[in-house]
C-alpha cells in the first residue's frame, strides 16, 4: 500500500531533481528498502511523509556523493551519443501539457540554485504541504513560503526569458 | 497492471504559496509545474516500478529478518555468558577464592601481616587497637608514646586469633 500510494512521487521528485530513470528507479528502491528495515522503529506521529522524503533526499545526496568520486572525464561524442539514445521524456507520455512547455520548464528548473529547486520539487512533484516541507528541511514555515515564493518567480523569469529567445 | 496511481493538483487558492489564481502567469506556470510532477508520476506507472520496487522492499524485509535473529541469538548467548560470569565470580568470592587476607580468616590476616609468631601476632594486634595498655603488655618499650586507653586487657598468645576475629567481625582492621 505504502509502495504503491508513493513510489511515484518519491520517483518523479527524483527526477525533477534531474536523476535520469533507472538511476531514479534504483534510488526509489533504495528508499522503500530502507523504508522497509526502518518501518518497525517508526513511531506514527504525523511526519510520515517529511520522513519519507527526508530519506529519499539523503539516499539522493548519498548517490551524488558516490558518483562524484568516481566521476570520469567524458567526450563530447559521448554526450552526443546520451542524448541520441535517450527515449522520449515523461513529457511525450503525460498528455497534461505539451512536450514542449515541459522541456522549456525542465530546462528552467535546472537553472535554478539546488536549494529553490528542492523546494520547487518538493512541493509541486512531490506534493508535500509546506509544513510537510518545513519540518523536511529543518525550516521555518514561513521561511520557506517566501524561499517558494521567490523560486517561482526566479523559474518565471527564467521561463520568459527563454520563450523570449524562443522564435 | 494498473498501481493506481493517483495525483492530485494542488489548490493553490489556499496554499499560502504566495501565487494565486489572480496572477494568470504565476498560475500557468504552477499549472505547469504540476502538470511535469503528473509527467513524472506517469512515467512511473508505465515503467511499472512500484512492482519492483515493492518486491525490493519484500526482499529486503526477508533478508533482515535471519539478520535480525541471528543478532538476537548472539545477544542471549552473551547475555548469558555475562549471567553465568557473574554467578561464577560471586561463588568464587564466597569460596575466598579471591581472599586478600585482609578481611578474610585470621590465619589470613596474619600471613598478609608477614607475621611469623605469636608474639608479633600480639604486638600487630595491639598497635591495631591504639591500646597502650596491651601494647605494654607485650612489648612495653614499643608502648611509650602510645596515648592510653580506658579498656585494659592483657592479651596472651592464644587470645590472639579470637581479637582478630572480633575485630573483622565489627567491622574489619583498621
Amino acid at each position: 500500500m505504502l509502495v504503491e500510494r508513493y513510489t511515484g512521487r518519491v520517483y518523479g521528485v527524483l527526477r525533477a531533481q534531474g536523476v535520469d530513470p533507472e538511476r531514479a528507479e534504483e534510488i526509489t528502491q533504495s528508499v522503500f528498502c530502507t523504508l522497509a528495515a526502518k518501518l518497525p522503529s517508526y513511531v506514527e506521529q504525523g511526519h510520515f511523509e517529511s520522513w519519507l522524503f527526508r530519506i529519499a533526499l539523503n539516499r539522493l545526496r548519498d548517490d551524488a556523493r558516490r558518483r562524484k568520486r568516481h566521476a570520469r572525464p567524458v567526450g563530447e561524442g559521448e554526450i552526443l551519443e546520451g542524448l541520441a539514445s535517450r527515449g522520449p521524456g515523461p513529457a511525450d507520455t503525460a498528455g497534461r501539457a505539451e512536450p514542449e512547455e515541459l522541456d522549456a520548464l525542465r530546462a528552467a528548473l535546472s537553472r535554478l540554485s539546488p536549494s529553490d529547486r528542492e523546494v520547487v520539487d518538493l512541493r509541486h512533484v512531490g506534493g508535500l504541504s509546506f509544513k510537510q516541507m518545513a519540518e523536511l528541511l529543518n525550516e521555518p514555515l514561513g521561511t520557506l513560503l517566501a524561499r517558494h515564493h521567490r523560486a517561482l518567480q526566479k523559474l518565471r523569469s527564467l521561463l520568459d526569458g527563454t520563450e523570449g529567445d524562443s522564435p | 497492471m494498473n498501481f493506481n496511481i493517483r495525483y492530485q493538483p494542488h489548490d493553490h487558492a489556499s496554499d499560502g504559496s504566495g501565487a494565486n489564481q489572480r496572477d494568470p502567469a504565476m498560475e500557468s506556470l504552477i499549472q505547469r509545474l504540476d502538470a511535469l510532477g503528473a509527467a513524472h508520476a506517469h512515467e512511473a506507472a508505465e515503467r511499472g516500478i512500484s512492482q519492483r520496487v515493492f518486491n525490493a522492499s519484500v526482499q529486503q524485509l526477508g533478508s533482515e529478518a535471519p539478520v535480525v535473529a541471528g543478532r538476537l541469538r548472539w545477544q542471549r548467548l552473551a547475555g548469558g555468558l555475562a549471567a553465568a560470569a557473574v554467578i561464577g565470580m560471586a561463588t568464587m568470592i564466597s569460596l575466598g577464592v579471591f581472599n586478600t587476607g585482609k578481611r578474610g580468616t585470621p590465619h589470613d590476616v596474619m600471613l598478609a601481616s608477614d607475621v611469623s609468631s605469636d608474639v608479633s601476632a600480639e604486638r600487630m594486634l595491639a598497635g591495631l587497637l591504639d591500646n597502650r595498655a596491651a601494647l605494654e603488655s607485650v612489648d612495653p618499650a614499643a608502648a611509650e608514646g602510645v596515648p592510653s586507653v580506658a579498656v585494659t586487657r592483657e592479651l596472651r598468645a592464644t587470645e590472639v586469633h579470637d581479637e582478630i576475629e572480633g575485630l573483622i567481625a565489627i567491622g574489619g582492621a583498621r
